[in-house]
């Protein structure tokens, strides 16, 4: 039977969710997935300029992780001029990178996931928003925004600016500390410290709580799929180290540096989306997640204390490797106590009072680096000519990465809200929720402001049978 | 003279690269108000609480689309804000929801007047060098618009 599907250019809005469901003649569901329209234009628009340039161009890509960016690409540029640079630039780098974590996880957590948590599934979107999980729980909240605003100072002081950070470039760090910043940034990951005894046990309550209420989810919203997160020392590890890919049982199925990624991961076009889909290539294609729980999955341990146990209680309610969906924001929230403990670990080790750059040419050849980004793997690939310009740039995030699990999200979130179930705001809730526990990078535009602009067409047997819109 | 019992904070908000998004960023580098705290927030939202001390005045500047002519200056009293009208969507939480969590969790350090001073803007897609002729006309009244608040003038 031919299917027709109509992408709508007017729906081309950052942050707009277009959702197709498509069941057979006889009313089961045959593919359902999610259409983005948002057009990854900066690989044309990096052509061209000043190598050097990257780490504060790239940045400009995203509001939400521009830090991701920012240090990836001055890991590729490190890569490309062939220098590794001083131990205290990388201590640095990731000391800003931990703020960029704790704020991002923070947000992700009690902004866009906290009101599906605090709220329920089930209640009013009218009232399913930021403004109604702070009236619900504003001790919380409170502590969520302080969270936040803490990763961001730190973030701030060390990249030179909080939103699009600069001080991150080819060859180390141009941020250099002393022991008033020291103070400060020593002051804040105390008080992080000193919130996490309260925040932890309460968003562990919040998940529990939601299980209870849809235990569906612990059966139907199950996605067994390969993982891939970083590894150095045999930990956690977010902006250096080796890809480590496992398959859906946990068995280490591939490490590699990240220069070799394009034998591992095999990228392509699908015609419904902008966005490219990515698959592992290693004896077939396959499947994969990233992003905190996928990191969890792959490397199993952090290496310090308090994230370690938490880690330990994680493994007990979810098992390993963990599939369930909404068990991501746990992973969130265990990365970011690590985040907070491993800031400490960096700002009391000797070695960051080192130097802190190396000179750097760009002699021509490719570069290529990685971060694991909030939502996972970012790798930044270039180019350079002998006169330090970008000939060629291909950028793969993260959610490019999940984009297939995220499809087959969606699929069980209909399978178990709209066959035979003539709810409309059931389905749309359940596909939002779904879609939002990948936390890509399209809800952050929408959802803080109370729903996900979203539009689902339900096809059957090849016509349109509704369309369904907010 | 400034009003003995007013404190003013005025947050300047927009992406500084982007044509009639960076008037907020030009307006703020213009502000040499001296009784007036100045800040600059790329992206407003939930990042403006933070910056609250306990001011009894506050003042956001914008760029917005309420769909007047481009260049033209709203001066927009809180309780009389759109509901859906909170500068540029990809910011996130609007200011409108910004002031109702602050409400909610900081009631000590929130203002009892809020004042959004907004630039009608028609061009957000481009970079800085195509602002619309109309919005940087509006740049210098819209300054002055803004130290009127400040000093309480009619």
């Amino acid at each position: 039977m031919k299917k027709s599907i109509k992408i709508d250019p007017v729906t081309r809005i950052e942050g707009h969710a277009k959702v197709f469901i498509n069941l057979d003649d006889d009313g089961r569901l045959e593919n359902a997935g999610l259409v983005v329209n948002e057009l990854r234009g900066f690989e044309k628009i990096l052509i061209g300029m000043e190598a050097d340039r990257m780490p504060h161009v790239t940045a400009r890509i995203c509001g939400v992780c521009p830090t991701a960016h920012h240090i990836a690409a001055s890991n590729a540029l490190d890569h490309a001029a062939g220098v590794t640079p001083p131990p205290a630039a990388m201590l640095l780098r990731e000391l800003m990178y931990m703020g960029h974590i704790i704020h991002s996880h923070s947000l992700s957590i009690f902004v866009l996931q906290g009101p599906d948590l605090v709220l329920g599934l089930d209640s009013d979107p009218a009232e399913r928003n930021v403004v109604g999980i702070v009236k619900a729980n504003p001790e919380l909240a409170k502590i969520a925004l302080r969270l936040r605003t803490i990763g961001q100072k730190i973030n701030e002081m060390v990249g030179g600016r909080g939103t699009h950070p600069v001080t991150s470039v080819a060859g180390g760090i141009t941020f250099t500390l002393d022991q008033e910043k020291k103070k400060n940034i020593q002051e804040w990951i105390n008080e992080a410290r000193g919130l996490l005894p309260t925040v932890v046990p309460a968003v562990k309550g919040l998940l529990l709580n939601a299980l209870d209420k849809h235990p569906s989810m612990l059966t139907d919203w199950v996605a067994p799929s390969w993982a891939l997160g970083t590894v150095l020392d045999d930990k956690v590890s977010l902006i250096e180290g080796k890809l480590r890919s496992i398959d859906e049982t946990g068995t280490i199925r591939a490490e590699f540096g990240v220069e070799e990624y394009d034998r591992y991961l095999q990228e392509s076009v699908v015609e419904w989306s902008y966005m490219k889909k990515v698959h592992i290539n290693l004896d077939g294609l396959h499947e994969y997640r990233v992003g905190p729980m996928a990191r969890m999955n792959a490397i199993r341990r952090f290496g310090t204390e308090l994230a370690d146990a938490e880690y330990a209680e994680f493994t007990k309610l979810g098992g390993w490797p963990c599939h369930l969906t909404v068990f991501q924001t746990y992973a969130r929230m265990i990365e970011m106590i690590w985040a907070i403990e491993r800031a400490d670990e960096i700002i009391n080790n000797q070695a960051i009072w080192g130097e802190t750059r190396v000179p750097v040419s760009f002699k021509g050849g490719r570069g290529v680096g990685h971060v694991e980004a909030p939502r996972g793997t970012l790798i930044h690939d270039y180019e350079i000519d002998e006169k330090g310009i970008i000939r060629a740039a291909n950028l793969i995030v993260a959610t490019q990465q999940n984009y297939n699990i995220i499809n087959r999200s969606i699929a069980q979130a209909a399978q178990s809200h709209v066959i035979d179930k003539p709810d409309d705001t059931a389905l749309l809730n359940a596909v939002e929720f779904s879609i939002r526990c990948y936390d890509p990078c399209l809800s952050c535009a929408t959802h803080a402001i109370g729903r996900m602009p979203m539009e689902i067409a339900v096809t059957r047997g090849g016509s349109t049978l509704k369309t369904i819109r907010r | 003279m400034l009003p003995a019992d007013r404190r003013t904070i005025v947050v300047c908000i927009g992406n500084e690269l982007i044509a009639d998004d960076a008037v907020g960023f030009e307006i703020c580098q213009l502000l040499a108000c001296k009784d007036a705290r100045v800040e600059y927030c790329s992206l407003g939202g939930i990042d403006i609480l933070p910056l609250l001390q306990g001011e009894s005045d506050l003042i956001v500047v914008d760029a917005v689309q309420l769909g007047a002519p481009p260049g033209t200056i709203h001066v927009i009293p809180w309780e009389s804000l759109p509901a859906t009208a909170t500068s540029i969507s990809a910011h996130g939480l609007g200011l409108r929801e910004t002031i109702e969590i602050g409400n909610v969790l900081f009631p000590g350090t929130m203002p009892e007047r809020i004042t959004l001073v907004g630039i009608e803007g028609r061009c957000f897609n481009r970079t800085i060098e195509f602002m619309s002729e109309e919005v940087h006309r509006a740049i210098g009244p819209a300054v002055k618009t803004i130290e009127d608040l400040v000093y309480g003038r009619p």
